[in-house]
């Protein structure tokens, strides 16, 4: 049994930004497609539905998931110790994968434009096991991720 | 761009490949005899185009054939083939998880074979056709470098399982798939009877095919151990035989099906980590003894992996909890089912207390089924292996070595977290057992220790080469 010191670290106030702003602009869109069901439902239907209805549930919606990115996030951990890598995350399913670092196989990290923006990246863990990809961790800060590639000793 | 292989050393498929890649240009000559392509003002037509296009189909399957060639070196196997869009394949001898031979009906006649090389995470080799001599000698070749490591261990060949006809009857008989097949069609033929539907039993006929077709392909079959690999061969009309290294070995599956399991027997499976596996290979490379009586298991798996001191007799349980567990998920979807017959019964104008009695019913089977599942339920483990056992109608027992495992997911459900369990998920390379290697519903502290044990093995033991 291995005795670690080393804590769990949650994910940054960045990944927090990055979701939140993720929500915003899904928020955005939804609302365009809910102004779009709206001028259907006014001009092709007689059903007794309010116009304004769409745009409630887009803001219900979009007020949920503002919510439930915090509590995500915050359910979000992860370390490396000296001989594994562990992450935990999962708000009504939680899991915490254990991956033995002589497993590790290949570190893969991937940005899109707006976690670039916020720096941070998705860091992507891969063993020979056949469930792949095995662990990957969304929105980590940048820094943390190139570290965790040269202790894997991978850069 | 990497440089190009030195030319030598190269070696062609046996010529009646020709008659294969013909087969897959047959659609061409099946469209020229279609749309008849006959122009009276062109001389050359008369001939007929359709010969103009079989010489073509001809002379591109032979020019398929040309470009077609492999070659074994020192560090891998070679595949390079295609007329007009190239392709080189290369797969690192060591890396061979097993070599697989296939001979079909053509293939008997003609004297050639197809052999299918599989590694971890990579695609297939197929080398179709090559002759009979010329695949036994790829196969000892390919193998070399394991026997040149242990030389004493090669030669002798140690049977592990056979099945006669009277077992394989028996196995058959046994299969799952079977019952409920037999069953559907005996119901066929009493509509036959009842209804003057004679055409009943055709369109349900097809049902019995798989479990059939499974028991043939399992015609003559044997496994043996050779050296450091396992050999395994089967089938009537079209043989097959594989071998797999055992350092590639995975896991050990043990299935005990119903109906095996009431006259006392099991079957013994092996998984490897290829992933080109097809229906086929997976069903006949896996199945190392189809029908032994329960308890065997073990003598086969410590031929196999080594000193197994995990046992069935002293499993871990589950926690209690899981009965609870299954209660309420039973629940919850039988309530639909249930909801929808009392509205059903309500119209028909059925009497409310019928729907109670299928209620209590569904409820204590449910609750027996929990509880009977429970009692199946339990893990054990050592420095060495980790076994599993599961399932209340197909009982299945999991042996994994611990060096196999690739990483450790422990998984709470909002329900699990409630009850205080925990399930453990273990994942290796063998693609068969993709998230079915599980210690279900553990209390929390020992699905953590669980965890904890098997990943700090896991990363003591050194990856050995390969996978």
């Amino acid at each position: 049994m291995t005795v670690e010191s080393i804590p769990l670290r949650p994910l940054g106030r960045d990944a927090l930004a990055v979701r939140r702003t993720r929500v915003v602009l899904e928020t955005v869109a939804g609302t365009a497609v809910a102004a779009g069901v709206a001028i259907a439902l006014w001009t092709w239907t007689d059903l007794p539905i309010p116009i304004w209805s769409p745009f409630v549930l887009v803001v219900v919606a979009a007020a949920f998931a503002w919510w439930w990115v915090g509590v995500d996030h915050s359910r979000w951990a992860w370390r490396l110790t000296s001989d594994q890598f562990e992450v935990r995350r999962g708000v009504l399913v939680r899991r915490v994968h254990l991956v033995p670092r002589s497993r590790i196989q290949n570190v893969t990290t991937t940005a899109g434009p707006l976690q670039r923006r916020f720096g941070v990246l998705t860091l992507t863990v891969h063993t020979a096991g056949a469930r792949t990809p095995n662990v990957s961790v969304e929105d980590l800060d940048a820094g943390h991720a190139e570290a965790i590639r040269r202790r894997l000793g991978l850069t | 761009m990497t440089t190009a292989p030195p030319e030598e050393g190269w070696q062609r498929l046996h010529p009646a490949t020709i008659i294969k890649e013909l087969g897959a240009l047959a659609w061409a000559l099946v469209a020229a005899i279609i749309f008849d392509f006959d122009e009276p003002d062109l001389p050359w037509t008369d001939a007929g185009p359709e010969a103009v296009i079989a010489v073509g189909v001809f002379g591109f399957a032979t020019l398929r054939y040309l470009f077609t060639a492999y070659r074994i070196t020192d560090q891998s196997l070679e595949l390079r083939r295609g007329v007009l869009v190239k392709s080189f394949q290369s797969m690192p001898r060591d890396r061979i998880q097993s070599v697989g031979t296939h001979t079909g009906l053509i293939g008997r006649f003609v004297g050639v074979t197809t052999i299918v090389v599989s590694a971890a995470d990579t695609e297939d080799i197929q080398l179709s056709f090559v002759s009979e001599e010329a695949a036994a000698g790829l196969r000892r070749i390919l193998e070399q470098r394991r026997a040149e490591a242990s030389p004493e261990m090669e030669g002798e060949r140690r049977p592990l399982a056979s099945l006669d006809s009277g077992r394989l009857l028996t196995f058959g008989l046994t299969e799952t798939g079977l019952v409920p097949a037999v069953l559907v069609l005996v119901a066929s033929i009493v509509v036959v009877f009842a209804f003057g539907w004679i055409f009943a039993p055709l369109s349900v006929g097809w049902v019995i095919v798989w479990p059939v077709l499974r028991t043939f392909s399992l015609v003559g079959f044997g496994s043996w151990i050779q050296g450091d690999r396992v050999l395994v061969q089967a089938g009537l009309l079209s043989r097959r035989r594989s071998e797999s290294p055992l350092g590639r070995i995975q896991a050990v599956q043990v299935s005990r099906p119903p109906l095996r399991r009431l006259i006392g027997m099991e079957t013994v499976s092996i998984v490897t980590g290829d992933i080109g596996s097809s229906s086929e290979s997976a069903q006949i490379a896996g199945t190392i003894a189809p029908l032994e009586t329960i308890g065997t298991w073990r003598s086969l798996c410590e031929t196999l992996v080594g000193r197994v001191d995990v046992a069935e007799t002293s499993l871990e349980p589950s926690s209690r909890h899981t009965i609870r567990r299954m209660i309420t998920r039973g629940s919850v979807i039988l309530a639909l089912p249930v909801a929808g017959l009392a509205v059903t019964m309500s119209r028909l104008g059925w009497p409310l207390w019928a729907l109670g009695i299928v209620a209590a019913i569904s409820l204590t089977i449910l609750v027996l089924y929990a509880r009977a599942r429970w009692r199946v339920l339990g893990w054990s483990v050592d420095d060495r292996h980790l076994l599993v056992r599961r399932g209340v109608m197909l009982r299945r027992l999991i042996v994994v070595p611990v060096h196999k495992v690739q990483d450790v997911t422990i998984r709470k459900t909002l329900f699990q977290r409630r009850l205080g369990i925990a399930t453990v998920e273990v994942d290796t390379a063998g693609t068969m057992l993709s998230g079915r290697v599980m210690a279900i519903d553990l209390e929390t502290e020992r699905a953590a220790d669980l965890a904890e044990r098997l990943t700090a093995v896991a990363a003591r033991v050194a990856l050995p080469d390969g996978v």
